[in-house]
C-alpha cells in the first residue's frame, strides 16, 4: 500500500514483458484495494475473491496493453474491479428491483460489509468525510460508484431533475476532495 | 459543447453511459477545465477505493500467481509456440470465407491474420470472458461493451445438415436482430454490441433469416 504509483508503473512496465514476479509485487501492493472494492460492492467473501482473481488475471493478460499515460495503476486495477463487481451484483441480482437497491442503500450510507472494513486510518477519514455529506450526496456518489447506475438511472430511481443529480455529484466530489485529498497525500 | 462540462464527476464516478462517456472522453482530449476536475475527482475515488482495503486471504495470491503462470499475454504467442495454427486456421479460414463472405452479414468480421480481437476486446476494463456450456454448444464469448463488440469462440458445435447455417442473434427489448451467419468452427466477431443483450445462436436456412426459425440453442446475457 505504500508502494509509489511509479514504483508501480515500473512494476507493471515489467509484467507487460512477461515479469511474473514483477507481476506479483504489483500484486502484493494493490490487492487490498481490490479485494476490499470489490468486497464492499459484491458483499461476499468468495464473490469478492473471484472478482480480484479475474481483475489480477485480466491485468496479467492485457499488461502489454496498459498505458501509463492513460491513468494510474491502481486507478485502473480499481476501475476493472469495479466494473466486475458491479456486473456480478447485477446478475446475480437481476430480478431484484433498482428501488430495492435505492431502499437499501438509503437505510445505510457507508455500510461496511463485515467488521474487516475500514479499520485502516484512511478507512476512517474516508468515512468521517463521506458522513460530511449530505444524504442525496451520498446516495449520488454510492449509487452510481458503488452500485454502477448511470446518472441518468439515479435521476430516475430517486425522481430527481438531472441537472440536479449532476450538482450533487459535483459538490460531493469537491467536498471529499478538500477533505481527503490533501490528507490522503 | 458545453454541455459536457458538467459532466466530470459522473464521469470519474463510472455513471455514464457508453455512448456518453466516449464522447465525454473526446470532449476531455481538449478541455482543461474537465481535465483538472477530473483529475482532482480522480483522486477522490482512489482515495475512496483505497479506504476499503481489506488483506484477502493469502491463498488467492497463490491461486492467482498459479493462473498468471499458464496465462498467455496479449501479443504474445500462445503456449503451443508455433506460431502455425493461427496462419493455418486463417488460411482454412479464407478458403471458406472466399465461398461465403458475400453473404456474410456486415455485423460480423473475419477475423485477419495476426490480429487478435479477443485480445482487444480483453484489453478493456470492462470486458468479460463468458463461458459457454449448453448441450449441443460449448465456447467462450469474450465481450466489452465500451467497445461494442464481442468475439464468440466455439470449440463445440453441432453439425450442420445441407443448406443450413448457423445464425447469431443480439436480442434486446425490440426483439432479436440478425448478428451474423458462419458454418465453420471459427471464432468470429460481432460488432454493434449494446449493453444487456442476450447472444443467441440457431441454425437456420441458408443464407439467414430475418427472425429466428431454429430452436435458440444457445442463450448468453451480455453485462449491462
Amino acid at each position: 500500500m505504500s508502494t509509489s504509483e511509479p514504483a508501480l508503473e515500473t512494476l507493471m512496465l515489467g509484467a507487460a514483458t512477461g515479469d511474473q514476479g514483477a507481476f506479483a509485487a504489483v500484486y502484493d501492493a494493490t490487492a487490498s484495494m481490490v479485494y476490499g472494492l470489490a468486497l464492499r460492492i459484491v458483499r461476499d467473501n468468495a464473490l469478492a475473491e473471484e472478482v480480484a482473481q479475474e481483475v489480477y488475471v485480466q491485468a496479467w493478460r492485457t499488461a502489454p496493453r496498459f498505458d501509463p499515460g492513460r491513468g494510474s495503476v491502481r486507478g485502473w486495477l480499481a476501475t476493472m474491479a469495479r466494473r466486475k463487481a458491479i456486473d456480478v451484483v447485477r446478475r446475480s441480482e437481476s430480478s431484484r428491483r433498482r428501488d430495492a437497491l435505492v431502499g437499501s442503500w438509503m437505510d445505510r450510507p457507508f455500510d461496511e460489509p463485515a467488521e474487516s472494513v475500514g479499520r485502516s486510518e484512511v478507512g476512517e477519514r474516508v468515512r468521517q468525510a463521506f458522513s460530511a455529506l449530505s444524504d442525496v450526496q451520498q446516495q449520488a456518489v454510492a449509487l452510481t460508484y458503488f452500485q454502477g447506475l448511470t446518472y441518468q438511472e439515479v435521476a430516475e430511481a430517486t425522481g430527481t431533475p438531472l441537472g440536479t443529480v449532476k450538482t450533487r455529484m459535483r459538490s460531493a466530489l469537491a467536498k471529499l476532495g478538500n477533505i481527503l485529498v490533501d490528507e490522503y497525500d | 459543447m458545453t454541455e459536457f462540462h458538467d459532466l466530470a464527476a459522473a464521469y470519474v464516478l463510472g455513471g455514464l453511459a457508453d455512448m456518453e462517456r466516449r464522447q465525454f472522453e473526446a470532449h476531455l482530449a481538449e478541455c482543461m477545465t474537465c481535465q483538472s476536475e477530473a483529475a482532482g475527482g480522480l483522486q477522490v475515488t482512489d482515495a475512496l477505493a483505497e479506504s476499503l482495503a481489506t488483506p484477502p486471504p493469502p491463498i488467492l495470491r497463490e491461486r492467482v500467481l498459479d493462473e498468471v503462470n499458464t496465462t498467455p499475454q496479449v501479443g504474445q504467442a500462445a503456449q503451443s509456440s508455433s506460431p502455425a495454427p493461427a496462419r493455418k486456421r486463417w488460411s482454412a479460414l479464407a478458403l471458406a470465407a472466399a465461398a461465403a463472405v458475400a453473404a456474410i452479414a456486415t455485423a460480423v468480421v473475419l477475423l485477419s491474420p495476426g490480429s487478435t480481437p479477443t485480445d482487444e476486446i480483453l484489453a478493456s476494463p470492462d470486458a468479460v470472458e463468458i463461458m459457454v456450456a449448453e448441450p449441443v454448444i460449448s465456447g467462450l464469448v469474450a465481450v466489452s461493451v465500451e467497445q461494442g463488440r464481442l468475439v464468440f469462440d466455439p470449440s463445440q458445435l453441432p453439425d450442420l445438415g445441407p443448406g443450413e447455417t448457423f445464425e447469431l442473434w443480439l436480442i434486446g427489448p425490440s426483439g432479436p436482430e440478425p448478428a451474423g451467419l458462419f458454418t465453420q468452427r471459427d471464432a468470429i466477431v460481432v460488432e454493434g454490441v449494446e449493453a444487456g443483450q442476450v447472444l443467441g445462436l440457431t441454425i437456420e436456412p441458408e443464407g439467414g433469416s430475418d427472425v429466428p426459425t431454429g430452436e435458440i440453442l444457445m442463450a448468453v446475457q451480455l453485462p449491462s
